[in-house]
């Protein structure tokens, strides 16, 4: 898929996404859901899939010999930052990190990675598929919170742009001068943003945010791809009870998830937003009451009414990643592509964590417990 | 005319038989070959070496539409008549032709999913050549359904002949 | 040491031993203020190593947290989550007196709250980051205030040193140098005299012993 300034993407309205279920009791177990979508109708579509993805399939697999194991990543973490640079040449990575200093360093060296992998996305996305803009609209709508915020806050400096999504940084600067001209999934975060009583950077983030979420579920819809659906849907679900734990132990109120939470995940947003003022105890295990979040939820504890939220990004990044490991099994379709680019976004996160780590003096049972699960293993967690 | 059953001479029987043969085979084969050749072409392009690894490979869905088109070779030449198709029954036709759908379904589906499989396989050896060898076993085990839908379809065949040859 | 240049008279003899008596005195005072000083000196130093052992361990720690919350976010991305902050401090400074001597009193005052985030993309890490680093904000400039006043401590310390070495080694003993000089000086001639005028009067002896 080309990238333009121009979008001609899908035209989604807002009824599409009113699928919601209420409460938790209507959150099913990852896998129980993922089989349901193995139906009949599925296997039809078994059928049609290889040919449209075949060809991106066949470049991946040959490059996912270069993802990290769990072998290497042992030697990383224990390592110091000049031995890590050396193990990485074995890997893909080391062209990238050669001769790092600094985190600034590691930063640039990691952001080509990117952008060369990103180029690779969207050279074998095939005609017709939202995938390459499934997985890099986050940075269309990183580029939307700078320029907003820029716009809101102050000063029009080239702030931290990434050119990394399907929009170029630039048209889409020009766009924002004229609502109108913008992508039609831009317009709705811009228009809610502008027309917030009180515009902080905070309400920015927030609301382009949960648009973010909601735009990524209607681009899975749009590819039929149960998988992909399950994805963003889970995706969302993990922001959702992000957002809700942090609100709770930042003090915030009903009003303010109302706007925060994402609509279409599988635990009802006005019955999410309404725990907040609960206290802390009460709402984990409302929380945990749904089967869905209990796992995820039972290393929580709470202390002097505040919750413990350290492991929980791992713990979530970790549930991803074991759902993305089921997209192991399937020989061609999305799930590959997918599984692919987010196990590589996974060891750039890895690869950070343990560079900066090592550059902060941080002991290696200390990387460790941050250092996520991996595409390629299996064995952990 | 007694020779007819359905509507259909023995030969339209025969000929539908064989037809059908031919295109289930061909789609097939034709479907099994496109997935598997889109994923060697990806592989391929990242590395040009493993052109002779993947060539059984892509090659391996080919042979159910050669089933196919043997079975129709078969029908037309061999088992005809010696007095000519005009003295097959419309009964005797209806066998031929019922003979013919074991290739005719059989490679058609295990054409299709012998794609798949190779594809899966391709996989492998886009990580290891050297797999290549038990990356090939993984579709020939598809491939044996096609083989043995291909020898019942010939003993069908023999054995539903007999009577018209005696005719 | 050296004796001062005046002339040896019993004027300069008075005005010196004046002069020597309120050099002493001071230089009593002197060393009292400067044990007081020494005591709170040491007082604030004392305060000033536990503050910054603390506060650089919790600065290691937060800074520690955030690092690792940081890495799992493009540097981009965490420009642009941190880019406009809401919390707005206010600092005033003001002088307070410690014995005498003049130190700088912070005041800070902070309005809105730290978080100027989205909380769906960033990291939780960052939260408590972030709540750790607005701790220690109060703190560090407690800490800048502590600093400050043992170095405007350090240096008034230093100067009364100074100040009563000077008197101690060098103005008090070249007065009491010169004082007995002038003093020596005066017996000397008070001597001369004497004996000039008992040379006259054994002379006068003689010569009316003569006549």
């Amino acid at each position: 898929m080309s990238r333009s300034a121009i979008y001609e993407g899908p035209k989604s309205g807002h009824g599409s996404r009113g699928r919601a279920p209420a409460g938790p009791g209507r959150a099913y177990g990852l896998l129980a859901r993922y089989r349901r979508y193995r139906g009949p109708l599925e296997n039809l579509k078994v059928t049609r899939e290889p040919a449209k993805y075949g060809y991106a399939v066949g470049r991946i697999k040959v490059r996912e010999m270069g993802l990290l194991n769990s072998q290497r990543l042992g030697r990383l973490i224990e390592a110091d930052f000049d031995e890590a640079l050396h193990i990485l040449e074995e890997a893909d990575y080391g062209d990238y990190l050669k001769g790092s200093r600094v985190a600034s360093d590691v930063d640039a060296g990691l952001m080509r990675f990117l952008q060369d992998l990103y180029e690779l996305l969207r050279e074998i996305t095939p005609a017709g598929s939202h995938i390459a803009e499934f997985l890099l609209d986050r940075y269309d709508f990183h580029n939307l919170k700078v320029l907003l915020k820029q716009r809101c806050c102050g000063e029009q400096n080239e702030g931290p742009m990434l050119d990394l999504g399907t929009l170029d940084p630039e048209a889409l600067r020009v766009a924002l001068e004229n609502p109108a001209k913008l992508p039609q999934h831009l317009v709705g975060p811009v228009l809610e943003v502008l027309a917030l009583p009180e515009i902080t950077s905070q309400w920015v983030d927030t609301v382009v945010d949960r648009h973010f979420f909601e735009h990524r579920l209607v681009l899975a819809r749009e590819e039929h791809s149960g998988f992909m659906e399950e994805f963003a849907r889970t995706s969302l679900d993990l922001a959702n009870i992000k957002i809700l734990l942090r609100a709770k132990n930042l003090g915030k109120d009903a009003g303010f998830l109302e706007r925060a939470l994402a609509e279409g995940g599988r635990m009802g947003k006005v019955w999410m937003a309404a725990l907040v003022t609960q206290p802390a105890e009460e709402m984990l295990r409302a929380l945990g009451g749904s089967r869905y979040a209990a796992g995820l939820l039972q290393f929580l504890g709470v202390e002097d009414e505040q919750i413990r939220l350290t492991d929980y990004d791992k713990r979530a990044d970790d549930l991803m990643m074991a759902q993305l490991h089921q997209a192991r099994r399937i020989a061609v379709g999305v799930e590959p592509i997918l599984g692919y680019i987010r196990g590589r976004e996974n060891d750039v996160a890895v690869l950070r964590i343990i560079l900066m780590g090592k550059l902060h003096n941080l002991s290696p049972e200390a990387i460790e417990r941050h250092v996520r699960r991996l595409y390629v293993d299996k064995e952990r967690l | 005319m007694p020779n007819t059953f359905g509507g259909l001479t023995g030969f339209q029987w025969v000929i539908f038989g064989a037809a059908l043969a031919v295109i289930g085979g061909g789609i097939g084969s034709a479907m099994g070959i496109t997935y598997i050749a889109n994923v060697a072409a990806g592989i391929l392009t990242e590395d040009p070496d493993k052109f002779g690894a993947l060539l059984p490979l892509i090659a391996i869905p080919g042979t159910q539409g050669i089933y196919g088109f043997i079975t129709g070779i078969l029908v037309m030449t061999v088992m005809k008549p010696g007095a000519g198709w005009s003295v097959l029954s419309g009964y005797s036709g209806l066998l031929i032709f019922f003979a013919c759908l074991p290739v005719a379904f059989n490679c058609l589906v295990s054409a299709i999913y012998q794609g798949l499989t190779a594809s899966g396989a391709a996989g492998m050896v886009a990580k290891r050549t050297e797999d290549a060898g038990k990356a090939l076993i993984l579709p020939a085990l598809v491939e044996t359904y096609a083989v043995l839908s291909l020898i019942t379809t010939i003993i069908m065949l023999i054995v539903a002949i007999k009577p018209t040859i005696t005719v | 040491m050296s004796r001062l240049a005046v002339n040896p008279n019993r004027m300069e003899l008075l005005k010196l031993k004046r002069r020597a008596a309120v050099a002493v005195r001071g230089h009593k005072l002197l060393k009292d203020k400067m044990d007081e000083l020494l005591k709170q000196f040491l007082g604030l130093v004392r305060e000033n190593r536990e503050l910054r052992a603390e506060i650089e361990a919790e600065l290691a720690e937060a800074y520690g947290i955030f690092a690792m919350a940081r890495s799992e976010m493009t540097a981009q991305e965490v420009e642009e989550a941190l880019e406009y902050p809401v919390a707005k401090l206010r600092l005033t400074a003001e002088r307070r007196s410690i014995t005498g001597v003049k130190v700088p009193a912070f005041r800070l005052t902070a309005e809105g709250d730290f978080d100027s985030y989205g909380l769906g993309l960033t990291p939780a890490s960052f939260d408590d980051a972030m709540r750790r680093f607005n701790r220690l904000v109060p703190r560090l400039v407690q800490l800048a205030e502590v600093e400050t006043a043992v170095m405007v401590m350090a240096m008034e310390i230093e100067k009364t040193r100074r100040r009563v070495n000077a008197l101690e080694y060098v103005l008090i003993p070249s007065l009491q140098e010169t004082i007995s000089y002038i003093t020596m000086k005066l017996d000397e001639l008070e001597r001369f005299y004497r004996t000039q005028l008992m040379k006259i009067k054994s002379m006068q002896e003689a010569s009316s012993g003569a006549l």
